[in-house]
């Protein structure tokens, strides 16, 4: 007997399974079923609070007198619909590879998704914070010129929202981008590596 | 396909394919628990991939894929559990027999732990190939041509053996 075939054989010694395979099936349609249900509302809750916050903002741009204000709830209430559209954009353009690919077709795959989410939190700045932050910045610069006496507590509020801004910025340019730059590089490495 | 067929066929893969499937998630996970999660993880993939199994390729080599997809993209669930401790649980002790099937038993332990010490992408070719699989079904499976299949192997083969022939101290 040879090397392999005494390893083969070795491998594969081991005693039948146990399981009891109608119980694995019953639990194995539950958490499919969970799986849709959660991808579901995690669609609906998304649409749902980017169709709240422009209706909101509409009805306020509506009933505004101030034209900075009115133009800042306009801009706050195309955010709400810009953001919900890029992002259903992109999630249907970013959809998990089929686990049915060959390995190295879907590493490959998974090393593309990567890269996608990569690019997608590297022009955050653009497509998510600036369209809030550019609405919020011009609901302060009305707030002050409608009541010049608050001008001091509208400055504060204009700090508050930068600083809130940047932290955004860092969380999804610096740290999420570090993050997935170590998931694809070890994604790539298990296909490559020796 | 209908949910009955769905039903019988899934049923059957799984009991034709548990024993390979497992000692598959015991190559990539070391503890119990995250065995018996990867394997779960993997009998999920293939019910939900089923619908749109076309029988393009054999149900052995779709199985398998999935297998090693899912197993691969295990690496991201657990960089996320990284922050925490994992307690790796030790492995079943191994029960009083007699000496043969004791010898036995070490030799196999020998085994995957030499596997699961392999790099990743020599770990999938050489679980195909204990498997069973000819290298055309290995490269169907990973998508690696044969002649690198074939290199991998040989070289892995000596020192599978090598490990699995080790005295005990």
């Amino acid at each position: 007997m040879n090397d392999r075939d005494e390893l083969r054989e070795l491998w594969q010694s081991e005693p039948a399974g146990r399981t009891d395979m109608e119980m694995l099936l019953e639990r194995v349609q539950e958490q499919s079923r969970r799986f849709d249900r959660r991808v579901k509302w995690s669609n609906v809750a998304e649409t749902t609070a980017g169709l709240l916050g422009t209706v909101y903002f509409a009805w306020k741009a509506l009933q505004e007198p101030h034209p900075i204000l009115q133009a800042a709830a306009w801009a706050l209430a195309a955010s709400g619909v810009w953001i919900s559209l890029y992002l259903w954009r992109w999630a249907r353009a970013g959809r998990a590879p089929e686990p049915d690919r060959t390995v190295k077709s879907y590493s490959a795959a998974l090393v593309e998704k990567y890269d996608r989410r990569i690019r997608l939190l590297k022009s955050a700045k653009w497509w998510y914070l600036l369209p809030i932050y550019a609405g919020l910045m011009l609901f302060c610069l009305g707030l002050a010129l409608k009541v010049p006496s608050m001008s001091r507590h509208t400055a504060g509020m204009a700090a508050l929202f930068t600083a809130f801004f940047g932290y955004l910025w860092w969380l999804n340019e610096v740290k999420g981008v570090r993050e997935l730059r170590r998931l694809r590089e070890e994604t790539a490495e298990l296909e490559d590596g020796d | 396909m209908d949910e009955e067929a769905r039903r019988r066929t899934f049923l059957r893969l799984m009991a034709e394919f548990e024993n390979p499937l497992r000692r598959l998630a015991a190559c990539y996970q070391r503890s119990p628990a995250e065995r018996e999660d990867l394997f779960q993880e993997i009998a999920l993939a293939v019910w939900r991939a089923l619908p749109g199994f076309r029988g393009q390729a054999s149900e052995r080599t779709w199985v398998y894929r999935i297998a090693h997809n899912v197993a691969l993209s295990g690496v991201e669930r657990a960089r996320r559990r990284r922050w925490r401790e994992i307690q790796v649980e030790a492995d079943a002790p191994v029960m009083p027999r007699m000496e043969a099937s004791l010898d036995l038993e070490r030799r196999r332990q020998m085994l995957f732990d030499a596997v699961r010490e392999l790099p990743a992408a020599d770990r999938k070719v050489v679980l195909l190939h204990l498997e069973g699989l000819s290298h055309t079904e290995i490269h169907e499976v990973t998508g690696d041509s044969p002649g690198a299949i074939a290199t991998r192997l040989s070289r892995i083969r000596e020192r599978l053996s090598a490990a699995v022939n080790k005295r005990p101290v």
